[in-house]
């Protein structure tokens, strides 16, 4: 009986399968090839220790790679110190520019989506800052945070008051840290309106307009139904902007390389660098590994904590 | 429609390639590889130049990477290549221009795949790093090699030696010098350049208020080894394979603790922690008195601009004048499938006719062939000779696979120390342990 | 009433063009800068406009110089090719996750979702292994193939939450009429997906158009290069040439900007389908 059943479930399957396969078939063989075969051969290349070179032998090292990422943590200077100064900062990215672009981003959305006329225009303008080329944003950067007087942030904030001294903002610690959150901010709020205000339109008016016969302000209406209402919307972001922030790599690598010794790092640069700086690909491997491991437990801890399920 | 155009094109092209190899080959098999000779009085078309070397190989396109400047491109574009295929036709040269930014990864990924580059122009430093991975081939062997090493600046030639082989040659070399800033010469009634660091300490007082005397660009390995070395630094011992004792000895520390004073005393500048003015801002501004440039500084700004400073050599310290060796080799990668041509090409690039063609063109390349380096033609050119007289002081940079980590270490000690989080002594005695163990790896 | 409402869009107006200023100035700077004789050393002042007459040699030169033409053709054509893989396999993938059943989908589907938080870095590796292994190294096939894989995850998870909102009594109607899957999918989800669709394009372009790394790790050949590569060339390995740097960078930019002002139409058009953002 249960025999029947099962092979019944198993025919049921292979019809279904029979009838999404044509949709579904190129995509997951290029994800295959080029997404998910080379992430597990990460996996094996993080117990190695591993040569590029065709042909070399790789030799197996086991948990050695693993084990350098929690030896030594509190030594300054050591592997281990380093990756995890990387760590926090990538953590302490998530803390800022997360909020940051979602607060920034919903407010201008909703800004937008409240205006009688130009609209248009100022999505337009907020959003030349996310079109544009990454490269050409960090030169954009690293030319308006020059450490003069003369450059365009200190010059402005110097003659406004703001700083007494100019600032040599890329080789401290924390203003370095600054720019690179400035960076994702800048670039990446006008993403969020964009998609808020999408998501603005899918609330339908029939709420607001009964919210207002129940003598409703704006501020309310502004946290008890809009707010709400893009919770979906809110945790798409939020998965996205969590994945941007620890995947943060091109303003660091191209800006400040890490400097001043380390503490403007983040992990992909680390792992970009142990690897081809280093060639320590195993280490660098196992690195992105722990990172990976942790995105996904803070990720499936969203997921949960919001109540996002595919099929509630 | 174009395309089809183009494939047609192409299509003749390479059946009339085909063909062409074809013809050769068959006239070349059942000779052994010595009868270039014969092959040159059977009149075939590959005629040797009086420099290089004959070629009988086949039809080949060597795949060259380099990271040259505009200026230093135009020379091998328009100049050396197409005298180089002239005089060898059957080989082609496809000479790809590398970003520097993320190159080590280009090369990498190259090597993985077994699809880099035939022949490269790379930093000094990388020699190395890659020949130890294996990842180039030696030329000891190769042809003309022994003659060719003779006519060399040892120093160069010492940076493509690695585990007792050389692994490349010498395209150029470069080195730090003093760029003087003729405003503040004026203002300090300066004739001459200044011979020694004491004479230059000494006129301190003279400074008005945001000047400076020494503009060094930051405090890595590179930039600081000038200084550094000058006033009796070293990083390591002569044969590169320890650093406690030497690094962290008693001259060292004393270098270290002079440039922590210096840098304090407003005697070297801002500019040294990346602060402002910059160098060359400093220099034409008449901030800087002088600052430590490569050959390269001079294309790098107005005429206008440059006509506001001079070349002069660096001050001694107690060590000498001494200066950081730089400079690119070129490497011939051992996944090559077209060695015998690529080296054809390495030997054209150390000729007279390029080295002199790119030392007078464009970039002011500082050759590494000694004939060249002393011809009239070469000393001609602006501030080529202070360049070579620094060259005699120069130090090399530590040649070893595992110099990228120990400049990272370097790095971190000289900045601790400048942000007085460390001091000297121990900052530097905790770089040499680091770097002990990776000196004693680099030989594994 | 009428007023105060008056009042407070006039406020909004105001701390919009304030947002907008502060957003806009660097690139106002940049554009000025490209347009004044800037070599390796930057100048002392910021320059936020540019001195007349307009200094125009830096875009003459880039323009002229060193294949930039070419390399323009190129990024149209491979970002071209680029966007279209990326629509194709991301609207069929997540199509057969939002209008399908079948066993395995929400296994599939978080494997998707689980690869896009490891971080790539180390990936080109044995990317390069398999389009070298496919004979694809130095071709834009390859490129887009490999684009056509990276996108999945990321573009599924966006436009399955889209199309799970199409009602299903749109579809049903269609299949009553003897519709095929693929003809739904073609006349009824695409068409009521167009601002979802409109929305990815924009992001797929933008950074097809600005990639660096794919580029410059999976092609060999100075003449399969495009703009990104090119204006990495400018930042040199001593030098770095702004005024040019910033002229280059300004064309780069420019084509995107467009672009965008084209499509923001569709892309930030009213009417989504009800809900197109899953609630």
């Amino acid at each position: 009986m249960r025999e029947q059943s099962f092979s019944r479930r198993f025919k049921k399957g292979i019809r279904e399968w029979i009838l999404v396969i044509p949709f579904l078939l190129i995509g997951t063989v290029l994800f295959i090839l080029f997404v998910l075969y080379p992430q597990i051969k990460n996996i094996y290349i993080s117990f190695t220790n591993y040569s590029i070179m065709p042909g070399a032998k790789n030799e197996f090292v086991g948990l050695a790679n693993y084990r350098k990422i929690f030896t030594d943590i509190h030594v300054k200077g050591s592997d281990a110190y380093f990756f995890w100064m990387a760590f926090r900062n990538n953590i302490l990215a998530i803390l800022i520019t997360v909020p940051g672009q979602l607060i920034l981003g919903l407010l201008v959305a909703v800004f937008i989506h409240n205006l009688r006329f130009g609209k248009n225009i100022y999505k337009i303008l907020l959003y030349i800052a996310v079109i544009c080329d990454w490269v050409v944003f960090c030169n954009i950067v690293d030319y308006i945070f020059q450490p003069d007087n003369g450059s365009l942030v200190n010059y402005i904030l110097t003659s406004i008051g703001i700083l007494k001294q100019p600032v040599s903002w890329l080789k401290n610690t924390w203003t370095a840290n600054f720019v690179i959150w400035f960076c994702s901010i800048w670039k990446g709020f006008g993403w969020v309106m964009i998609i808020y205000t999408a998501g603005l339109q899918g609330i339908p008016m029939d709420r607001y307009e009964a919210a207002k016969v129940d003598g409703a302000n704006n501020v309310q209406m502004f946290w008890y139904i809009t707010v709400p209402g893009l919770k979906a919307t809110t945790f798409y972001l939020l998965i996205n902007l969590i994945n941007g922030a620890m995947n943060i790599f091109i303003q660091v690598f191209l800006l400040t390389k890490g400097d001043p010794i380390g503490t403007t790092d983040v992990v992909m640069d680390y792992v970009y660098r142990r690897a081809f700086n280093y060639f320590e690909f195993g280490y660098a491997a196992s690195c992105g590994l722990v990172m990976g491991g942790v995105v996904f437990i803070l990720s499936m801890f969203l997921k949960k904590y919001l109540r996002y399920g595919q099929d509630e | 429609m174009k395309k089809k155009v183009l494939a047609s094109i192409m299509a003749t092209l390479v059946a009339t390639t085909a063909l062409f190899g074809c013809g050769s080959s068959s006239t070349d098999s059942g000779k052994s590889e010595t009868s270039s000779l014969q092959e040159k009085a059977d009149g075939e078309d590959q005629k040797a130049s009086e420099e290089g070397i004959a070629y009988n190989g086949e039809e080949a396109t060597v795949t060259y990477w380099h990271t040259h400047s505009d200026a230093e491109e135009e020379v091998l574009t328009e100049q050396i290549i197409p005298e180089f295929e002239k005089r060898y036709p059957k080989i082609h040269i496809d000479a790809v221009r590398m970003p520097y930014d993320g190159l080590m990864q280009q090369i990498i990924t190259g090597i993985s795949g077994n699809t880099g580059p035939d022949l490269m122009r790379m930093d000094i430093i990388w020699v190395p790093e890659l020949a130890k991975m294996g990842a180039l081939e030696p030329v000891d062997d190769l042809e003309g090699f022994k003659e060719m090493k003779d006519k060399l600046f040892e120093g160069p030639l010492k940076t493509n030696y690695y585990n007792g082989k050389y692994y490349g040659l010498p395209l150029n070399t470069n080195c730090l010098s003093g760029t003087w800033s003729k405003a503040v010469m004026e203002q300090l009634g300066l004739k001459d350049f200044p011979k020694t660091y004491d004479e230059v300490v000494a006129l301190k007082d003279k400074l008005n208020k945001d000047q400076y005397l020494i503009a060094c660009e930051g405090p890595n390995p590179w930039s600081m080894a000038p200084l550094f070395n000058s006033l009796g630094g070293v990083y390591t011992n002569e044969d590169y394979t320890k650093a406690s004792g030497y690094l962290d000895g008693e001259a060292s520390i004393k270098a270290m603790e002079t440039i922590v004073k210096w840098y304090d005393e407003g005697i070297i500048g801002p500019c040294m922690n990346g602060g402002k003015p910059d160098a060359a801002n400093g220099l034409y501004d008449g901030q800087y008195l002088f600052s430590y440039q490569g050959p390269w500084f001079y294309a790098n700004d107005d005429e206008e601009q440059i006509a506001k400073v001079e070349g002069g050599l660096l001050p001694a310290g107690s060590a000498g004048s001494l200066t950081v060796n730089g400079g690119e080799d070129l490497v011939i990668f051992n996944g090559s499938k077209v060695k015998d041509a690529a080296w054809v090409f390495a030997q054209f690039l150390m000729s007279d006719y390029a080295q002199t063609a790119q030392a007078v063109g464009g970039g002011h390349l500082v050759p590494t062939v000694k004939s060249v380096a002393e011809s009239e033609e070469v000393k001609n050119t602006p501030y080529m000779d202070i360049y070579l007289k620094q060259l005699e002081g120069a130090v090399p940079r530590t040649p070893t696979p595992v110099w990228e980590k120990m400049s990272d270490k370097l790095t971190v000690a000289f900045t601790s120390c400048l942000l007085h989080e460390d001091e000297p002594a121990s900052a530097l005695k905790k770089a040499a342990t680091e770097i002990d163990a990776l000196l004693q790896d680099a030989d594994k | 009433m009428k007023k105060k409402q008056t009042m407070e869009q006039l406020l909004v107006h105001i701390l919009l063009i304030l947002i907008c200023v502060i957003s806009l100035l660097p690139f106002l700077s940049m554009v000025s800068t490209s347009f004044m004789k800037v070599k390796g050393v930057l100048p002392n002042e910021p320059i936020i406009f540019p001195k007349l007459p307009l200094y125009t040699k830096n875009y003459v030169k880039v323009w002229f110089s060193g294949h930039f033409q070419t390399y323009f053709l190129n990024t149209v054509i491979v970002t071209a090719g680029g966007v279209f893989i990326n629509l194709f396999v991301s609207v069929t993938m997540a199509y057969s996750f939002a209008k399908f059943k079948f066993p395995g989908k929400e296994f599939l589907f978080n494997i998707l979702l689980l690869t896009m938080m490891i971080p790539a870095q180390l990936a080109m590796i044995s990317q390069y292994t398999v389009l070298n292994g496919l004979h694809l190294i130095d071709d834009y096939k390859g490129i887009w193939l490999l684009w056509g894989g990276t996108c999945a995850a990321g573009s599924t998870f966006f436009y399955r939450g889209f199309f799970e909102a199409i009602p299903r009594e749109l579809e049903e109607s269609m299949y009553l009429d003897g519709a095929s899957r693929l003809q739904t999918l073609l006349h009824c989800i695409i068409p009521l997906s167009k601002p979802a669709i409109a929305t990815q394009v924009v992001f797929a372009l933008n950074g097809y158009w600005s990639n660096l790394f794919d580029i410059l790790t999976f092609t060999k050949s100075m003449n399969k290069r495009t703009l990104s590569v090119a204006l990495q060339l400018f930042r040199g390995q001593h030098t770095t040439e702004f005024g040019r740097l910033f002229a280059a960078s300004t064309i780069v930019i420019l084509p995107n900007i467009l672009l965008f002002i084209l499509f923001q139409k569709q892309f930030i058009k009213q009417g989504l389908t009800e809900g197109a953002v899953k609630e």
